[in-house]
């Protein structure tokens, strides 16, 4: 379970702190990559920029992406995602705090395997977090 | 002519004419006997007035006795005042020197209806007496007499004698015992003239065409004229009479035409004038007695006498008769016309016109009727000859019923005739009013039938073609004029009804030629004008209306003149106050060339004005969309930074109080536990604030889309959710079925979930909670009821029950945000519906709502 990789990317250092809190709470230890925002995590996944050099074979379990975010946004990023041999099956899970149609409807489109909501109560979003981390890093098979 | 022969007597001189006059030389009495006594003997068997006038040797007893003795039945004659016996002397006082006595003789031959006048007169060498012979002889030659005049032979020389001889047409001499007859050369020359111009006479007598006959008139004891005899006739008074001269003449007229004194032409009468007078007569009459028309001419030949030349007109007098008949037809043909042909009011004339053709044809009456297209039935127009009551009881006829009804419905002529003899229902009502004969024409305008005229007579049983003609003719000639007064009418009324349609038409209108000139104008573009109709006439239409000296290059009649088309054209002319839409049709004569159009303006400056007012206000309405717009696009952006922004932060602070309470709540007592709940419960209310406002903007901007809704379905649905969310409460939902309406689905949905959510919440702390949803009808609309018996509401604050966070209970009582109703109303008025409620503190409430 160590060595799977969950890649946050999230602009908002409280909500980082948070997830990385409900994580913790639901006894989920994997290995916690942080991207601020859509660009880092593109550098992070394809091993440019500030991450040249990284042995891109390995991907993380799950993904979990903010829709808003500085420079790059989370639809961006999942389009990349998704129109790249390397990262196409990769789970990603939105995470936003927007409630709107518009943002579920479009994720959904562009491959969001998942599309969770953040609630202001951070009970319910520890719960939330932890349903996903049993479901994406356990009881989920990825494709060979 | 041998009427005019006498028997002399004397068969010597067998007979003699009249106005013969012979001279006897004697020498004794008995000389005077020889001849005298045959001679009056002839005239009294012949009907004559015989005077004897007596002088030495002779006297009148002797030649008296000498008659008595000779002539049978003399006293007969005598007592007639047949024969005179006179004294010379007393003739001469007669008058006998000039000639009056034989005139006397002659009338009193005549008033005694005798032929004429017998004279025998001894005469002597007196000087005297000798001139009173010639005399008497020149009025015998002139009249109806005989004369014999007798002369001493010895007192006369030879050269005397001879004179005597002269004078007198022959002589009777005794010479060797036998009379002889002397005549001189003269006479004798005179008398073959006389001969042959007899014979001429008689031959072109026979001959004549005209008839010829010679009368004496028959005088009554008072003198006056009361018979004639016929005495001769030729063969053409026989033909053209009928009558035959071996049987009539010397017969009385009145025995051969009994009853000619009562003829009205009074023949006898007119004849014994003529024959009195002398003045002769020429007329035409009709012999009732012969039954035809002569041309009479009478003269008189002698007193008491008179000869009659007729011809027979009766043809020329049927003819004429008949052309009179035409012209009196013509006549009142001619002045029917005229005076329909004047009148303005045909009907009112039909009276004066049938009364005088009536009289023509020996009618009695006559009957107008005329069809009354209101009533489908004929009514009397105009009648004669019929009493005023039953004027009245046939004033209005059935079409069908009678001979004027099956007249008008068959537009036949009926000609009825024996009427009383023949049987027919249709002809019953004029045989009551005593019709033999009867004729209904009826009269026609243009192939309609608008009436009948008929004529009916008492006096005939039949009417001649001639009379049913005239009686044809008069119905054409009423029937053309109502007809002509009824186009006329027609004619005058649609010209009224289309100048009075000219003129009120509020459009502008104008006929104008193909060389632009205005021919009319209405009432309207008159005004517009600023002239009388009239005065535009003849003006061109660009000067008048444009005041240009050519067509505008947008003129619509120029081009509808170039090609034969309508156009329109909407045209702004300031001088005339306005913007026009201006059509032009053209105009075409009866050839089919086109003259010009008709030009009308409608007046369009209001719609023009408000054309653009709206324009305007489409623009102004146009920005405030846009500005909406933008500000719905800023509203968007807004409440997507509120979703996002302003959550984020309540996520920290409810989160990191949660750290601190976890990680740190050994180090805090219970005072500021309780404040780091608080700040945790207050951040997530205001979470819950926040998407409540989202999703109320969200239904303000989402679309709807119209389908059929089951509500019952939808309410049921909802109703098992609340169900499963809070098991262990009994209430009892009551859902009708089949409540189905178009609407939004989704939106309908959330409508059901606060409305049906509500009632459950509000009915949480009642014992057992009662909750309908169901169709009801508010006012006869269709409308729908969620009803609770909940803790209800105070209807003070109903008004403040849909406005977003406006609450009616405690937040501790009953939990929520305050936003659905809000959304409730939202839904309804997204869906053009109406919401309200009704409750009552502590008992229930009820929202209702209606769905467009």
């Amino acid at each position: 379970m160590k060595n799977k990789v969950i890649l946050l990317v999230e602009d908002n250092q409280d909500d980082v702190k948070l997830t990385l809190r409900a994580l913790r709470k639901s006894n989920i230890l994997n290995e916690v990559v942080i991207a601020s925002d859509g660009v880092r995590a593109l550098d992070y996944l394809f091993g440019t920029g500030e991450h040249a050099g990284r042995d891109t074979r390995s991907m993380p379990q799950v993904i979990l992406l903010d829709i808003n975010m500085p420079r790059l946004g989370g639809i961006e990023v999942l389009q990349r995602l998704r129109s790249d041999e390397r990262t196409k099956l990769l789970p990603v899970v939105v995470l936003t705090t927007s409630n709107e149609d518009a943002d579920r409807v479009e994720s959904y489109r562009f491959g969001a395997n998942s599309y969770v909501r953040k609630p202001v109560d951070f009970d319910q979003f520890a719960k939330a977090v932890q349903q996903l981390g049993l479901y994406w890093l356990v009881l989920n098979e990825a494709p060979r | 002519m041998h009427f005019d022969k006498r028997k002399s007597g004397i068969a010597l001189i067998d007979d003699l004419p009249w106005g013969s006059h012979f001279c006897q030389f004697y020498q004794t009495a008995q000389d005077l006997f020889d001849l005298l006594v045959p001679y009056f003997r002839s005239g009294l068997e012949n009907n004559e007035l015989c005077v004897w006038v007596t002088s030495e040797p002779l006297s009148a007893a002797d030649a008296r006795k000498a008659l008595e003795r000779e002539v049978p039945h003399f006293e007969e004659y005598d007592r007639k005042g047949q024969i005179e016996i006179i004294p010379y002397s007393r003739w001469h006082s007669r008058g006998g020197k000039s000639g009056k006595s034989v005139l006397a003789g002659v009338d009193k031959a005549v008033s005694g209806g005798f032929d004429g006048l017998r004279l025998a007169c001894n005469a002597s060498t007196n000087g005297d007496e000798g001139k009173d012979i010639f005399a008497q002889a020149e009025v015998v030659s002139s009249h109806n007499a005989i004369a014999a005049f007798s002369y001493p032979r010895d007192e006369f020389s030879a050269v005397g004698l001879m004179e005597v001889v002269k004078s007198h047409h022959f002589a009777l001499v005794r010479n060797a015992g036998r009379w002889e007859v002397i005549e001189s050369t003269e006479a004798r020359s005179m008398k073959a003239a006389l001969k042959r111009s007899e014979e001429k006479l008689q031959s072109l007598f026979s001959n004549m065409s005209e008839g010829f006959a010679y009368h004496r008139i028959v005088l009554d004891p008072r003198g006056r004229p009361c018979d004639c005899v016929f005495l001769e006739v030729n063969s053409a008074f026989e033909r053209l009479t009928g009558l035959k001269g071996t049987g009539i003449v010397g017969k009385r007229v009145t025995e051969v035409l009994p009853g000619i004194e009562q003829d009205p032409a009074d023949w006898i009468e007119k004849f014994g004038n003529v024959a009195l007078t002398g003045n002769p007569v020429h007329f035409e009459s009709y012999s009732k007695a012969l039954g035809k028309w002569y041309s009479v001419s009478a003269f008189s030949p002698h007193k008491g006498y008179f000869a009659v030349t007729l011809s027979d007109i009766t043809e020329r007098k049927a003819g004429e008769e008949a052309l009179r008949r035409i012209n009196l037809k013509l006549e009142i043909l001619a002045e029917s016309s005229r005076l329909l042909l004047a009148s303005e009011t045909p009907e009112g004339i039909v009276q004066a016109i049938c009364e005088r053709v009536m009289d023509h044809l020996d009618c009695h009456a006559f009957f107008n009727y005329l069809m009354d297209d209101n009533a489908q039935r004929l009514h009397l127009n105009a009648h004669c000859g019929i009493p005023g009551s039953t004027a009245q009881e046939i004033e209005w006829l059935d079409v069908g019923s009678a001979v004027c009804g099956c007249v008008a419905r068959d537009g036949r002529r009926v000609i009825a005739e024996d009427i009383p003899n023949t049987p027919d229902e249709r002809t019953a009502l004029v045989r009551s009013l005593g019709m033999k004969a009867y004729v209904c024409h009826p009269l026609i305008c243009q192939g309609r039938t608008i009436g009948t005229l008929s004529f009916g007579t008492r006096s005939r049983c039949h009417f001649s073609d001639d009379e049913i003609d005239l009686m044809r003719t008069i119905a054409d000639l009423v029937a053309t004029a109502m007809s002509r007064k009824r186009a006329e009418e027609s004619l005058v009324r649609a010209k009224e009804e289309w100048e009075r349609t000219f003129d009120s038409v509020p459009d502008m209108i104008a006929i104008i030629n193909n060389r632009h000139r205005i021919m009319r104008v209405n009432e309207p573009m008159a005004r517009r004008l600023g002239v009388k109709p009239e005065e535009c006439v003849g003006l061109p239409c660009y000067q008048q209306v444009h005041g240009m000296s050519e067509p505008p290059s947008f003129c619509p009649h120029a081009r509808t003149i170039s090609d034969g088309r309508p156009h329109c054209e909407e045209i702004h002319e300031k001088s005339i106050g306005g913007d026009f839409l201006v059509s032009t049709t053209p105009l075409h004569d009866k050839q089919g060339r086109l003259i010009g159009s008709v030009h009308v303006a409608h007046d369009i400056t209001e719609t023009k004005e408000a054309e653009r007012r709206i324009t305007s206000l489409n623009e102004q309405l146009q920005r405030k969309i846009d500005e909406l717009s933008t500000a719905n696009r800023e509203l968007e952006a807004f409440s997507y930074s509120v979703s996002h922004d302003l959550r984020a932060p309540l996520r920290s602070i409810d989160g990191f109080s949660q750290e601190i309470l976890e990680d740190y709540g050994e180090k805090l007592d219970e005072n500021g536990k309780d404040s780091l709940l608080r700040i945790r419960a207050a951040s997530q209310r205001m979470g819950l604030l926040i998407d409540g406002l989202l999703n109320l903007s969200r239904l303000s901007r989402s679309e709807i889309v119209h389908r059929e809704v089951n509500l019952s379905g939808l309410a049921l649905h909802i109703a098992g959710d609340l169900r499963k969310s809070q098991p262990g409460r009994e209430v009892e939902v009551v859902i009708s079925e089949g409540m189905v309406d178009d609407g939004d689905e989704r939106l309908l949905y959330v409508l059901l979930q606060n409305l049906l959510g509500n009632a459950w919440k509000f009915t949480g702390r009642a014992a057992k909670g009662r909750i309908e949803f169901g169709p009801v009808l508010i006012e006869g609309e269709a409308a729908y009821v969620v009803r609770d018996n909940g803790a209800g509401f105070d209807m003070a604050y109903a008004d403040k029950l849909f406005r977003p966070f406006q609450r009616l209970h405690e937040a501790s009582e009953f939990a929520g945000t305050g936003i659905g109703l809000a959304t409730v109303q939202r839904i309804i008025h997204r869906h053009g519906g109406r919401v309200w409620a009704e409750g009552v503190k502590g008992e229930g409430a009820a929202f209702y709502f209606t769905l467009r």
